[in-house]
């Protein structure tokens, strides 16, 4: 693993006072977050907590009900064009063109960001010949490897990744996550929302944690036990 | 300090033109192959044929075409523009294209163009449809009034493509405006605010389009009466559309990026004022008794293919529409109606099997013909929502004459349900391409008895 970043740069994303409801339903309460250049965050917490709701007001799916939120210095809501064309984006449930190819999506991806390079992206996506496959014919695990290559590909300064990891198997998920650390060792920064804890102990430099909709953990990855215990607490006996 | 961004090397060859959406739009209807979707619709507008003399092109039997084609080509044309209108708000709001775009910038005026495109490249075959049904007005020897009534719905159809974009892209700019939340308010009845400009922007495109349709379809009976000017307003729908494509691409950067924001907003909403016990009510299920079966069925239904059940009621609007006459041909009309709906709703067993693995079944131990049972008898309860209203359309207006009808759709009902469970059952989702053609040769028998 290549060394940690100790996120001293620019702030990249900031979220300051952040609320989302819905009707009655508090999604989102006040969160207040900030991911630097060259930091990789994880973003972890039972379901419901608001993690998905918060990347989706991050990456533009969302308007937030109150609050700032800022992604390399745009204002996501006043102009959503230009905050994803800085930022690269894995949804949950990653959707792609089905009746193109693997390395088709990640030349339309080049194409419409304008940059990137193409071999670069088939090298994340690790499909071998695979990538000349239609991707109405992959697993969920390539299409998540696709999804990566093509969030990744034309290296946006920032890379918001909800649940990215899963199903990937053990190597393809060590080649990405050395691609996701070359990319924050370059000075990107990385917010990944995950459930598996141990992923982001090897990868992350801070661990956020949601419960409720409200920030209740900032620590960094080191002390990622307390988070475990915390997690254990809850689960029950 | 910012990641350094690769230079990007020469665009590969399918993406080089100008507009790259349209370009994976290419390619991927390249892939899909060819489709029978189109042509279904375009024979059972020929086996729909005969019916449409008697009831749409009786000024064919002695009265005067140049009367009696303006008021077919607006029918004619209006059913075209709404099928366009709809599947056009679908296309751009909640497309396949939203999802995938919704992880990268985009240029959201190429997109919505090559949606556009898309559209009239994917459902070209609505105006020949439309030319098609009105073929016996050429087979009557008025070969002029045919051309003008294909034109008509060419043009509508091209309208209702430009329009229906820029009214839908003015519809989310206007749900997200803080000056429009009075109006919204005031509109929007249940729903939430935001959903209001949704609901009444195919409407709004329809009452455009119709317009110019209408005006279209008088000046084409003015030229089949010998005003040779008549025949140039056949280009006011066309040109709309234009103009509607134009504003929509302008409208393009400020709306379609955002629909995304509002589509998930109106989303949550539903599910936030939601009851909780919404989730467990289940359509007609006090019906399914001690039948496990025939409760998985209803509640696979009603879950996962809700569209049909509420949209069978909305055929039976349309089946009490036409018998809400004193015409004694209204009950010719609404078993036309009825039976095209009833047999209609016979995909859905097919449909049911698409969600239902085979190996779930296998795991359970279902017997098969038990659960194509249960899938029948689903269907044939969902279609009493096409038959009742017309039925008591026709009870209303003409008293005992409603019975004929209204058998006559059970039967059909029950047909069409049974025909379809079994192909379901033989061929799972697959089915549904060797109910059609049943379907349809049973159709053809009830239009041609009806003609």
């Amino acid at each position: 693993m290549t060394g940690r970043s100790m996120g001293g740069g620019e702030d990249r994303v900031v979220v300051e006072g952040l609320r989302k409801v819905f009707g009655r339903v508090v999604a989102v309460d006040r969160v207040d977050l900030r991911v630097r250049a060259g930091e990789f965050v994880g973003l972890v917490g039972p379901n419901g907590a608001g993690k998905s709701t918060t990347l989706s007001v991050l990456t533009t799916r969302l308007a937030p009900t109150e609050g700032r939120v800022e992604v390399a210095g745009v204002d996501v809501v006043a102009d959503p064009a230009a905050a994803r064309a800085r930022m690269g984006v894995v949804p949950e449930d990653p959707r792609l063109y089905e009746y193109l190819t693997a390395r088709e999506m990640i030349e339309f991806v080049v194409r419409v960001r304008g940059a990137g390079d193409v071999d670069e992206g088939l090298a994340i996506a690790g499909l071998g010949e695979d990538a000349d496959r239609l991707i109405r014919e992959y697993s969920q695990g390539m299409r998540r490897k696709t999804a990566l290559a093509c969030a990744m590909v034309a290296r946006p300064p920032v890379l918001f990744l909800d649940e990215a990891l899963n199903g990937l198997d053990p190597p393809s998920a060590e080649r990405v996550i050395r691609h996701l650390r070359a990319a924050v060792d370059r000075g990107a920064a990385v917010l990944l929302s995950t459930h598996v804890l141990d992923t982001l102990e090897r990868v992350a430099d801070r661990i956020l944690m949601l419960e409720a909709g409200r920030v209740a953990a900032d620590v960094p990855a080191d002390q990622l036990d307390r988070l475990r215990a915390r997690f254990a607490d809850e689960a029950g006996p | 300090m910012a990641p350094a961004t690769p230079s990007a090397r020469p665009v590969a060859a399918w993406l080089a033109g100008p507009n790259p959406y349209a370009a994976v739009h290419r390619r991927q209807r390249e892939r899909r192959g060819r489709s029978f979707a189109a042509v279904l619709p375009l024979l059972g507008a020929a086996l729909a044929t005969p019916l449409a003399r008697p009831v749409l092109l009786r000024f064919l039997d002695g009265g005067s075409v140049a009367e009696g084609v303006p008021a077919f080509g607006f029918r004619l044309g209006a059913l075209v523009a709404a099928a366009a209108l709809l599947q056009g708000f679908t296309d751009l709001v909640r497309g396949e294209d939203r999802p995938v775009l919704d992880a990268h910038p985009v240029r959201a005026d190429l997109v919505v163009a090559a949606i556009a495109r898309r559209g009239l490249v994917e459902r070209a075959w609505l105006p020949v449809a439309g030319a098609v049904l009105a073929l016996p007005v050429a087979l009557a020897g008025h070969l002029a009034a045919w051309a003008g009534l294909a034109a008509l719905a060419g043009g509508a159809f091209v309208a209702a493509v430009g329009v229906g974009q820029a009214v839908v892209l003015a519809g989310i700019l206007a749900a997200l405006s803080p000056r429009m939340a009075r109006i919204m308010d005031a509109i929007r009845g249940d729903n939430p605010r935001m959903h209001a400009a949704f609901i009444y922007a195919p409407g709004a495109a329809l009452a455009v389009v119709g317009a110019a349709v209408g005006l279209a379809a008088s000046a084409l009976g003015w030229a089949l009466g010998g005003w040779a000017p008549g025949w140039a307003f056949l280009a006011l729908p066309p040109f709309l559309g234009w103009v509607g494509a134009r504003v929509a691409r302008r409208l393009a950067p400020a709306a379609w990026l955002r629909a995304t924001a509002l589509v998930t907003e109106i989303d949550g909403m539903y599910a936030g004022i939601e009851a909780p016990d919404e989730a467990r009510r289940v359509y007609l299920d006090w019906l399914a008794g001690d039948r496990p079966e025939l409760l998985r069925a209803l509640r696979h239904g009603w879950r996962g293919l809700r569209a049909w059940a509420t949209g069978a009621w909305l055929l039976g609007v349309l089946g009490a529409l036409a018998g809400w006459s004193d015409d004694p041909a209204a009950a010719a009309r609404v078993i036309a109606v009825s039976g095209a709906s009833t047999l209609f709703l016979g995909f859905l067993p097919s449909r049911m099997a698409a969600g239902d693995p085979a190996w779930l079944d296998a795991a359970l131990g279902v017997r098969p013909g038990r659960v194509a049972g249960a899938r029948a008898v689903a269907t044939f309860l969902y279609a009493q929502g096409a038959l009742l209203p017309p039925a008591a359309a026709l009870a209303v207006r003409q008293g005992s004459a409603f019975l004929a009808p209204l058998l006559a759709g059970e039967l059909l009902a029950a047909l069409g349900a049974a025909l379809g469970a079994l192909a379901a059952m033989r061929w799972r989702e697959r089915g549904a391409w060797v109910y059609g053609p049943a379907a349809l040769v049973v159709w053809a028998a009830v239009t041609g008895g009806l003609a």
